[in-house]
Parts: C-alpha cells; structure tokens; sequence
C-alpha cells in the first residue's frame, strides 16, 4: 500500500469518527459553547425579523422582546434553568414573528384564491379550534403574568390578544390560512409568557399528599 | 285627589298593598335562601359545579398534553407545576370559589393547583382538604367514572370531584369548601325566619282581606242609605258579617221612624184640623158681628114700627157673606173666583169700611178714605174676596193704631191696574218677624190663628196680583196692587 493509499484509508476510516464528533459536537460542547453559539443564532433570528418589511406593532413589540431577553440571557450563567426558559421564550418570540410575517405573506399570495380552497369546512372547524386554544392560553397569561414577576408582562397579554384579535378579523374575512397563523403567533406570545413564569424563582411549593 | 287622602279606603289599600309586596318579595327571597341553603341542595349543587371544573380541566391536560407530545414531562417539576397553575387558573376563573389541580403520576404528586384566595392557607392542603383530595385521587386513578366525595370538618363542608386523564398518568380533581353549611343551628334560624316572614305575610292578606271587605260593607251602606234617603220604603240588602248587624239595625230604624212619621202626620193632621177650626171662627166673626148689630137694629126699628126691608136685606147679604167664606176656607188652597169681573172699588170699599166701622169705633180709630178716592177706578177682582183682604189688612192696622190714631186708605191708579195702601202709625213690626208675616198659622196675637194674611195673599196672588209691606217709625203701610183687566200686575 502506498503512502497515498495509507492516508486515504486512514482518512475514510476516520471520517466516520470525526463525522460523528461533528454531529455530537452539541452534546458534547460545553455549557458555555451552547450559550455561545443559542446567542449567535437567536441574534441571527432576531435580525432577520427586524430587517422583514413588516412594520407593524405587533412586530415591534416582539422584536424588542427578543432584544431585551438577549441581553438577559448573555448575563445569565451557562448552563442554568433561567437560561434554558430565556432561551425557550426568546425562541416562542421569534417564530411568532415568522408567524406573523408568513400569515401576512401568504394573505398576500392567496388573493384572489380563496376560492380554490380545497376543504373549506375541514379548515374552518380547524381554524375555530385553535381560536379558541388561543383565548384560552390568553386567560392562562394572567397567572403567567402575575408569576412572572416581569414588569413589562401586560405587554406580552396586549400583544397576545391584539394578535387574536387580528386573528379574528381574518377568520371573519374568510382567509383561514391567515387566521390560524396569526392564532399560532397569539399562543406563542403566551409561551413565551409561561416560559418566563418557569423562570421566575421562587416558585411555590405544591401541596403535599399525606404519605398514607 | 280623594285617593290621596291618607284617611281614605283607597290609599290605605295602595299602602297595605305595597307592604304585602314587599313582604311577599322578602319571604320568596329568604325561602329561596333557605332552601338553597340547605345542605342538601348546596351538596347537589356543589358538586355539579366540581364536577363540570373536574371534567374541564381533563380536557384542557388532555390537550395541553397532545399538542406538547413528546416534549412533556422533559421540564423539571416545577416549570411545569407553574404551566399546569395557569392551565388551573384559566379553567377554575369560570366556577366561583371552587380550587383544583392535578395528581401527577403513582405517587399522586400535587401539581397546577389553585387554591381561592378568600380561604387563607389553600394553597396548601389543611388536613381534611388533603384527605378528601387523597381519597379522590384513589377512587379516579382506577375508575374511568367521575368520583364525587364529600367531608364534614366542623360546620363547615368540603365538597370534591375527581376524573383520571385517560392515556396519561394524571388524575384532575376540583374542591370547594362551603363554611357554615353543615350548621344545622343556622339552616333551623334560616326556616324560622322565613316561617316568620311567610306568617306575617299571612297576617298582611288577612289585613288585605278585612281592608277590602270595609271597603265593599261601607260602600253597600252608602248606597244602601242614598237609596233610603230617596224612598224610605227601601231596605238595605242583607250583607254577611258586622255590617249585616249594621244593615239590620239601619232598617229597624227606618221601621221605627216610618211608624214614628205616620204617628206624628196623624197628630199634624189633628192639629191642623183644630188650625183650621180656629181660622174658620175668625172669618166668620167679623160678618157675624156685622150680622148681629144689622140684626139689633132690625129689631129695634121694628119695635118702633119703622122697619124698612133695606136692614133685613143687609143681613141676607151678611149670611150670604158667611156662607160664600165657609165655602172658600173649606176650598183653602185652592181658591176659586167665580165672580171675579172688572168693577168698580167704589162700593167694595164703602162695604168693606162699614164693616170695620164697628172695630174702629171701639179703639178710637178713625179710618179714612185720601183724596182722590176711588171713584173712577175700577179692577177685575173678586168683590167678595178683595173685601176679605181689605177687612184682614184694616183691621191689623186699628189693633196696631194707637187709641186715638188714624188709619189711611189710598187708592190709585197705576199702569196696569190699581194700587191700595193702608198706612197705619203702629209701631213697626219687629224684624224677626217680617219674613213670617204671611206664613199659614203664624200670629203674634193670644186670639188670632195666623190665617188673615196667609188667606189675603193666597188670594190677591190669584187675583194676579201682589201684597207687600214697608214698616218703620213712621208706621206700617201695606200695598195692595190689583190688575185692571185680568192680567197679572
């Protein structure tokens, strides 16, 4: 075997193995890794949904959210249970935005289509649940809310429910599509909420049971 | 506005209606709170409504679970205890006072419970809330059916529900604590108090009743007594109760006044007829004594043997006289003038002072005829009843004269017919009683019957005529005022 032919065996039995140390690299990065590079995709994210041609204050609001909740999280330690529900709610945020931004999207590309819809009913019953999934998690907001401790946390149920709302107005027009994304981006708002409840510490201490 | 009057059956009724109302509303209420209150009924009502929160905080876990899928259960115990908390509060805001959570797991681990801010220390479990909750917990997990239970603490009653989660490994359970309604003190003084209520409601309808029963008694007496009021032959109708006592004595009395009436219109009767007895000798008396002196010197001239037929025909005409006065007294009322014609009062007049000549001589009184006498003047009378009233009125005036005084009579004519006075210088006659003076029956003499002027205007008013008096200082006059031709003056 020649020289070449020893390196490129070597190579190929070792690529599986480095292959699989690539993939890994996640499980096996450290804690400061993980916050590191949770950092660097949520700022990606997060500049890609400021730089949309969405001007609207929904889309504000949950930009600067985002923003504020970056900021905690750089302070925050790595690896901490604050971090993992900051991480969580910054995340909710930003794919509300997505949310948004695609349901407007997609109300723009389905003028004039609407009657091509293939299962109206089917997609209205679906669309009425997740309305109603919606004002729900926004009654659940008042306890995350009141939880959370945030000072700014009536800003989340505000923009939870002007999406609602927005969702309303859509279901009301008939673009289904529209109404059940701007649903999802009302609940995440609210996950997002809840996520920062989890965060808040002390948490009360659940009832106990008797041991008998 | 005769409603208003506080005094009238009307408003009180308004009033006594208004406070039946509101004792009816009271008493409906506090038996509606009594028996809402009940423990029986607070239990069955209770534990619907845990029942209904049980079942809906199983379908929220339910889909809360589905739409997590594979990411639940990765969060530690506590981030989810604060989702499964807001899950609670959502669902539990709609069910009043009613608290709940979720047993999570084989260890029945209390997770997403909501307690009520009003039971202070909820939040955690007392003893008997966590029996109850224990008990449930193990009654659901093996039971696909909703399990109620209860728990007696005191007076105080705990109500619970309880459904597992199908396909997850949770139980939702719900909880309400009713103080107060196991206390069988408070459930007897609830009944009593509306037992008090519904008797005095009572109280007020047989008020209402009694009110209305016034109402209608008093109302068939006025009517009854207007009635009786019109025709005394009436009897009031016979009403049940008192006013049937009153009804009753009312028509006694009305048999007791007819009877008293027919009693006293029979003595009336009597007494006037002994009235009519006493006119009757007053008119005759004066021709019967103009008759008896006609008579006297008839018989005196015919001692001397000088008779003349011209005495014995003065005393036919008296008799003639005295029979036509019966004739009209007993037709008093409703007098006839069967001679009246147009003549002249020349003779009437010279009858009537020979008549009173006799009277007037024995007080004095000189009677006499002013200038211009009568000679042309003449009216449509009656000679004999005219003469009646002349007589009554002259001789008032000689026993009003002074002795020694004079009464003047004055003749005139006038537009339709012809004015007499009679003046006299009596004293003026009192005036209590000037309206009284030709009232029937009414004299101020011990002899007299009232009768004279009552008769003369009786007959100058058919005469169409009129008879009036002025009296003063200077004396009394009487005007006589009689139609010329037989119209009214």
């Amino acid at each position: 075997m020649s020289r070449f032919s020893f390196a490129v065996a070597l190579l190929l039995m070792a690529a599986p193995c480095l292959a699989a140390q690539g993939g890994r690299r996640s499980d096996r990065s450290t804690p400061e890794q993980r916050k590191t590079e949770t950092i660097r995709t949520t700022s990606q994210r997060l500049t890609r949904l400021s730089s949309r041609p969405d001007a609207s204050q929904e889309n504000r609001s949950l930009v600067q959210k985002v923003s504020s909740l970056l900021e905690r999280s750089r302070q925050a330690t790595a690896g901490s249970y604050l971090l993992d529900r900051l991480e969580s709610a910054m995340d909710d945020l930003l794919d509300a935005g997505e949310d948004i931004f695609e349901s407007r999207l997609d109300l723009r590309d389905r003028q004039g289509n609407r009657d091509r819809q293939q299962d109206a009913v089917e997609a209205r019953r679906t669309t009425v649940r997740e309305l109603e999934r919606s004002y729900f998690r926004i009654q659940q907001g008042d306890y995350f809310a009141r939880q959370s401790q945030e000072s700014d946390a009536s800003e989340y149920i505000l923009v939870a429910r002007r999406l609602y709302q927005l969702a309303r107005a859509a279901y009301d027009a008939g673009d289904y599509v529209a109404a059940r994304g701007l649903s999802e981006a009302s609940q995440k708002v609210i996950d997002a909420l809840e996520s920062l409840a989890q965060a808040a510490v002390p948490i009360p201490e659940p009832p106990r049971l008797p041991e008998n | 506005m005769a409603w208003y009057a506080p005094d009238s059956f009307r408003a009180q009724g308004i009033i006594i209606g208004l406070a039946s109302l509101s004792m009816a509303a009271l008493a409906v209420m506090l038996v509606q709170d009594a028996w809402d209150s009940s423990r029986t009924t607070l239990e069955q009502a209770t534990q619907q409504q845990c029942a209904a929160a049980a079942r809906e905080l199983r379908e929220q876990f339910a889909e809360r679970a589905s739409l997590l899928g594979a990411a639940a259960g990765t969060l530690r115990f506590e981030a989810e205890d604060v989702s499964l908390r807001g899950l609670s509060a959502a669902v539990l805001r709609s069910y009043e006072n009613v608290e709940g959570g979720f047993l999570l797991g084989s260890q029945k681990q209390v997770a997403g419970h909501i307690g009520r801010p009003d039971f202070p220390g909820s939040q955690h479990f007392d003893d008997v809330a966590a029996r109850l909750v224990a008990g449930l917990g193990a009654q659901a997990s093996t039971s696909p059916n909703l399990i109620l239970d209860h728990v007696v603490d005191g007076t105080n009653l705990l109500v619970g529900a309880a459904v597992r989660v199908d396909s997850h490994d949770a139980v939702a359970f719900t909880l309400k604590r009713l103080p107060g309604a196991n206390d069988p003190a408070a459930q007897r003084r609830r009944w009593w108090l509306a037992g008090l209520v519904l008797s005095g409601l009572l109280g007020l309808g047989g008020i209402v009743s009694i009110s209305i029963r016034l109402r209608q008694g008093v109302a068939t007496l006025n009517s009854g007594l207007s009635r009786l009021e019109r025709d005394f032959n009436y009897r009031l109708p016979s009403i049940s109760g008192d006013f049937g006592k009153v009804a009753e004595a009312i028509n006694r009395m009305a048999v007791v006044r007819g009877s008293l009436e027919t009693t006293l219109r029979r003595q009336d009767r009597l007494a006037a007829l002994g009235k009519v007895v006493a006119g009757v000798a007053h008119e005759i008396r004066n021709p019967l004594n103009a008759l008896s002196l006609t008579l006297e010197l008839l018989e005196r001239r015919v001692r001397k043997g000088l008779a003349t037929g011209d005495e014995a025909r003065e005393a036919i005409l008296e008799v003639e006289r005295l029979e036509r006065i019966l004739s009209r007294l007993l037709a008093f009322g409703r007098p006839e003038m069967e001679n009246r014609h147009v003549q002249n009062l020349q003779p009437l007049l010279e009858r009537v002072l020979r008549v009173v000549d006799d009277q007037s001589r024995r007080k004095h009184v000189h009677v006499t005829l002013a200038e211009p006498g009568p000679m042309q003047l003449q009216a449509d009378v009656d000679a004999l009843a005219i003469e009646q009233v002349l007589i009554n009125i002259l001789l008032n005036a000689i026993d009003a004269s002074p002795e020694g005084g004079v009464v003047k009579v004055h003749v005139a004519a006038e537009s339709q017919g012809v004015r007499i006075e009679v003046h006299d210088k009596g004293p003026a006659i009192p005036d209590g009683i000037r309206d009284h003076l030709f009232d029937p029956y009414f004299t101020t003499k011990e002899s007299g019957t009232g009768l004279g002027l009552a008769v003369s205007l009786e007959i100058v008013c058919h005469h169409g005529g009129t008879i009036d008096f002025e009296s003063g200082d200077s004396g009394t006059t009487f005007i006589l005022k009689l139609p010329a031709n037989g119209n009214h003056v």
